[in-house]
Parts: C-alpha cells; structure tokens; sequence
C-alpha cells in the first residue's frame, strides 16, 4: 500500500510533469515556481478525496503546503484527529 | 402630460448616469474617485478603481485604503428579485450594504452582492461572486466565491512565479520590450 508521500508525490508529478519529473520531499514546493494558485486549490481537493480528509480556510497555509514532507505530515495529523 | 415629463425625465436621468458612468472609465484615476464619492461611495486613499458600477445606491459601499478594483466588478446594493411578487407587494425593496478593509484586491468582472463584509488583506479572483462575510487574509474565487487559501499562501507563489518580472513601474515601450523578450515574442 502507497505511504501518504507516495500517494502525494505521484500526484504532484502527474499534474506538473510538464515542469518537473520528480521532487525531494523536503524540497520547497512554493519556491520552485511550478505551482500556482490553481494548482493549490486542485490539490486541497486532491488531499480532501484522496484520504477522506476536510482542510478547513485556515489550515491553508504555507506551513502545511510547503513541502511533501509538510503535506504528508498535515494529512497524517488530519487523519489521527 | 405630466407623468410623460416624469418618465422622460427619468429616463434622461439614467442616460446621463449611464454616459457619465462609461465617460469616466477613461478618464484620470483620481478624478474618477472624486465622482465616485461625490455620488456617495466612500472610498479610502491610495485606491486604483477601474469600475464605475456601485450600484443604484452607491452610498451603501464602503471600500478601504489600498484597494485595487479591475474593470467590469460590479457592486450590488439591491435584490430586484422581488419582482416577481409585484401583483402582491408592488412597493417592496429589498438594499443590503457592503464593505471592504483595507489592502484588498478584485479581480475582473466579480461580482459583490447586498449584505457582503470583506475583510483586510484579501484577494477576490476574477469572476468571483462574493457574498457574505470574508475573513481577513483570504483569497476568494469561484460561483458561489469561497476562501481557497490564506493570502500567505498565494504570496510565495506569486514571489516564485516563474512568469514573475519586475516591470510594474516601467515606461510602457521598455515594459513591452521586457516581456516579450522573456516570452519570445521579440
């Protein structure tokens, strides 16, 4: 069964590999100018469906978006709550 | 006779409204916000406003310092939907205010409806329609508008953009010559 990185990194390399193939996990993902605010909002939804989760207006954050790492880690502590 | 006067005049009223409205989309920003607020609307300082449209009751919006308003957004003070129950309630009007803090932007063509409260540090996407009460720091897109992210949030990925230039204060020949060269249309 895919971890919550996994599931996260495939998707991000799905939707951007116009832009890039791959991406590490502690990379900062809203430094690297592949990522919009549509992008964003696709996978608030993406993360919502995927792993049966509701991201509330103010966990919206860059501390929560930044990162794979800090993706992953916000789904986990979503899910454990 | 009098009631043809009435309607007459009341349609060259609105013509009038109406040609002033469109008139001062090309004139001068500064020169814009003095006729706004001369009919009403309270407008902060430091604004950028490319729209004419507050509605028919202009002295119901309230917009704050720093606000930028793009072309075609349109401000709505009043529900007419109570047409249809006019056989019933022929007198019946239905007015709601609006307000916007400070530091805020609004993309083209949104729409704000009756009873709205916008709060500071927003962003409202393009083609928006907002309703109800937006909290501080939000970026608001979509029909029905909803808060997609936090501004924080955009505000890296605006910085990072990889289309980003810095061409904003640029004489227009020098900023066309920027952007083409970074888009390949030289």
């Amino acid at each position: 069964m895919q971890s919550i990185k996994e599931t996260i990194h495939q998707y991000l390399v799905s939707e951007l590999a116009a832009e890039r193939e791959s991406f590490r996990s502690d990379e900062n993902l809203l430094e690297q100018g592949v990522i919009d605010s549509l992008a964003i909002v696709k996978l608030v939804e993406f993360l919502e469906e995927s792993f049966q989760i509701e991201v509330d207006d103010e966990e919206r954050v860059p501390e929560n978006f930044e990162s794979i790492d800090a993706l992953s880690a916000f789904v986990q502590k979503k899910r454990n709550n | 006779m009098g009631s043809r006067l009435r309607a007459l005049s009341s349609r060259l009223g609105f013509l009038l409204d109406f040609a002033e409205r469109k008139l001062l989309l090309v004139l001068d920003n500064d020169f814009r916000i003095r006729r706004l607020r001369a009919r009403g609307v309270r407008i902060g300082d430091d604004c950028l406003v490319y729209s004419t449209d507050f509605s028919t009751e202009p002295y119901l919006v309230e917009i704050g310092n720093h606000v930028a308003i793009s072309s075609g957004v349109k401000f709505v003070t009043h529900d007419a939907s109570g047409w249809l129950f006019e056989d019933t309630e022929p007198d019946m009007d239905v007015f709601g205010t609006i307000h916007v803090g400070d530091n805020v932007y609004f993309g083209i063509d949104c729409i704000v409806l009756p009873n709205t409260r916008i709060g500071s540090n927003c962003i409202i996407g393009a083609g928006t329609l907002v309703r109800g009460d937006i909290p501080d720091n939000s970026v608001v897109a979509g029909n029905p508008g909803r808060v997609v992210m936090k501004t924080s949030l955009l505000k890296p990925l605006l910085l990072n953009h990889k289309h980003r230039l810095n061409t904003l204060r640029l004489p227009p020949a020098l900023k066309e010559k920027a952007i083409r060269e970074h888009f390949g249309r030289t």
